[in-house]
């Protein structure tokens, strides 16, 4: 089960599950926010995403989390995250 | 024996003219050459224009009887049109051509992307122009034909290139049978197909992408602005990519992919050209509109290059160099920029002022120019003409995102051809104040046009030779500036001098541009008076100076013009 990171004062000992899987590289990513989501927000996020990938349907899905990752790396405004993050996911397919 | 048709091509809108045959037989007994130009498209009249003006003769060989077959390029742009006024056809190209510069990308029946092309007051020519390349051909045909510096060959095939120990034979194929010519140089301007480049069995690097594409020309009355118009996706044919061009004399290009899987044979046939066509004039509201065709090929989008353009005594250039993507106007275009750009550094090696340090910058140039381009129109083409299934999904997201999305918009904009910038080419001076300047361009940067007045531009002024730009008041050049300009015009080399900012004629330059209101000195950068411009024969700046003086005038003309070595 994911872990919420905190600050990223607060990063050395919360060595949190999203930062082991993305390798020796990545962290330095994910320190640099402190912007996480709560465990509530989490819990939304994955009913919400699941909810509209099925109503996007099977052949429209790929398109639909495409447009989605898009939309996620222009808020994110950080090509550099996003390239550690598509790393990550790339991770245990 | 060669025997190229002598039927006129057919055309609704150009009438061909069919040359004689060049015969060696009517002709005397033939010395060596300096230069042979293997090819009569763009690339080899420009380069043959470049050289004659220059003082350098040439024989330009064509192996075809007539210009060539349907409008090919027809999008010229900006820089393209000055250099075709270097070579004295811009006049001609603008009195028959469709300037433009706005671009329109649709999608499900939506304009998503609007592409207005910046045009500075200070620009005499259009970003872009079209004319359909038979004219641009013909043009160009008239001015070597006046040039009594550039011997044109029609029927000429050249079917074998033999290196020798510093020059070339060429054995030389007509309708009355193959002849021999030798040349100091051969300039390889035979095409994508290039023969000569097969011969020697040359690799290009770079990458070919799968996927066909038609190209038609029709004529047909559509009541519709000079823009370019892109539909992607289209319901007639998903998935895939139209473009539209407006050109002269009542054509229009349309342009559309093909289907994976289907073969330019197949879609060449009348039958799916007609059922496309109708479905694309349907689709932008013009249901059954009279159309007829004029002309139809099929392409691929490749982005190749050799590594090297001169190889001993045979120099490649256009397309016979690289292949580059029709998006984004990189042919003929890119083939100007190669011709101008080896018509002088050519040219200074035949006549001995410069070794062949100088073909080898050409080359680091021109090779560097072209990955620029691959680099670029790599991504236009990726998002055009997805190469994968990757880039498949992330161009339609792209499309589907870019109906309420403005962030995803300038993704339509594949870049269209521009000047490369020779930023660190070997000629550049090391010890001028390049780097102090807070505007103008910079080194290695194609010229800033500026109005000077009703029909009258500073490119119009430039051109033949180096150019030195001197900003001044004064009545006359400083005595030690001219005295370095003496020495180098002793020894041969072409350099016109050109004062900026006298009311008066100023004594030691040739020309004198008042520049009563101080535009051009903004526009270049210069903030006083003694500051210089230092432009290479193809206008591209290698020095400039806050304050110029004589030895670093000299330093900067040593480095711009290397001295020979041996070699005849």
């Amino acid at each position: 089960m994911l872990t919420p990171r905190r600050s990223a004062a607060s990063a050395p000992t919360n060595t949190c599950a999203t930062t082991n899987i993305v390798g020796a590289e990545a962290p330095t990513y994910f320190t640099m926010t402190d912007k996480a989501l709560s465990i509530g927000g989490l819990e939304s996020v994955y009913d919400a995403l699941a909810t509209a990938i099925d109503q996007a349907g099977a052949d429209k899905a790929q398109l639909f989390l495409v447009k989605l990752a898009l939309l996620n790396a222009n808020a994110l405004a950080d090509e550099h995250l996003f390239q550690a993050q598509i790393t990550a996911a790339l991770q245990d397919l | 024996m060669h025997n190229p048709t002598t039927e006129a091509r057919p055309s609704i809108y150009y009438r061909y003219e069919v040359f004689k045959p060049w015969l060696a037989s009517a002709h005397p007994q033939q010395d060596r050459k300096k230069v042979v130009v293997v090819g009569s498209g763009p690339a080899g009249m420009v380069t043959a224009l470049e050289l004659a003006r220059h003082g350098v003769p040439s024989v330009v060989l064509s192996a075809e009887l007539q210009f060539s077959q349907g409008s090919r390029a027809i999008c010229f742009t900006r820089r393209s049109m000055e250099i075709l006024q270097q070579v004295g056809v811009a006049d001609r190209m603008t009195a028959g051509g469709l300037p433009w510069r706005f671009g329109n990308s649709f999608y499900r029946g939506q304009r998503v992307f609007r592409m207005e092309a910046p045009h500075d007051a200070d620009d005499r020519f259009f970003p872009i122009i079209n004319v359909q390349q038979q004219f641009m051909e013909e043009y160009l045909h008239d001015a070597c034909k006046a040039n009594p510096l550039i011997d044109f060959r029609w029927g000429n095939k050249v079917t074998q290139v033999d290196q020798k120990d510093g020059y070339a034979v060429l054995e030389v194929d007509t309708p009355e049978g193959p002849y021999a010519l030798e040349s100091d140089w051969v300039v390889a301007a035979d095409g994508g197909r290039s023969g000569i480049r097969t011969a020697m069995n040359l690799q290009m690097e770079g990458a070919s992408y799968e996927g066909f594409f038609v190209i038609a020309d029709i004529q047909v009355d559509l009541p519709l602005p000079t823009e370019r118009l892109a539909y992607f996706d289209p319901e007639w044919n998903p998935g895939n990519t139209i473009l539209m061009h407006r050109e002269p004399n009542g054509i229009w290009r349309v342009d559309y992919q093909l289907p994976p899987g289907e073969t330019p044979e197949e879609a060449l046939r009348p039958e799916s050209l007609k059922a496309r066509i109708d479905a694309q004039l349907a689709m932008i509201g013009h249901a059954g509109a009279k159309w007829t065709m004029d002309w139809s090929s099929v392409y691929s989008a490749r982005t190749l290059t050799l590594p090297d353009f001169v190889h001993g005594s045979v120099i490649f250039t256009g397309d016979a160099a690289h292949l580059l993507p029709i998006f984004g106007v990189r042919g003929a275009n890119t083939a100007f920029q190669d011709a101008q750009s080896l018509g002088w550094h050519l040219a200074l090696v035949v006549k001995g002022l410069a070794g062949p340090k100088l073909l080898a910058n050409h080359s680091a140039e021109r090779v560097g120019a072209a990955r620029e381009i691959i680099e670029e129109a790599g991504k236009s083409t990726r998002f055009m003409a997805p190469p994968s299934p990757g880039f498949r999904l992330l161009r339609d997201a792209v499309l589907s995102l870019s109906l309420t999305q403005a962030f995803v918009r300038p993704l339509y904009h594949w870049r269209t051809s521009r000047p490369h910038e020779y930023t660190h080419s070997a000629l550049n001076s090391a010890g001028d104040d390049n780097g102090l300047f807070k505007s103008g361009p910079a080194h290695g940067a194609p010229p800033q046009n500026v109005r000077l007045g009703a029909n009258d531009f500073l490119l119009d002024h430039l051109g033949g030779g180096f150019d030195l730009l001197y900003f001044t008041d004064a009545p006359a050049l400083p005595d030690a500036l001219q005295q370095v300009i003496q020495n180098v015009r002793a020894k041969g080399m072409p350099l016109n001098v050109i004062a900026v900012g006298a009311a008066q004629a100023v004594t030691g330059a040739d020309q004198t541009l008042p520049d009563a209101d101080g535009h051009l000195r903004q526009r270049y950068g210069v903030p006083a008076n003694g500051g210089a411009y230092l432009l290479r024969p193809d206008q591209h700046i290698c020095a400039r100076w806050l304050t110029l003086d004589a030895t670093r005038l000299q330093a900067a003309l040593t480095t711009a013009l290397p001295t020979p070595n041996h070699r005849t």
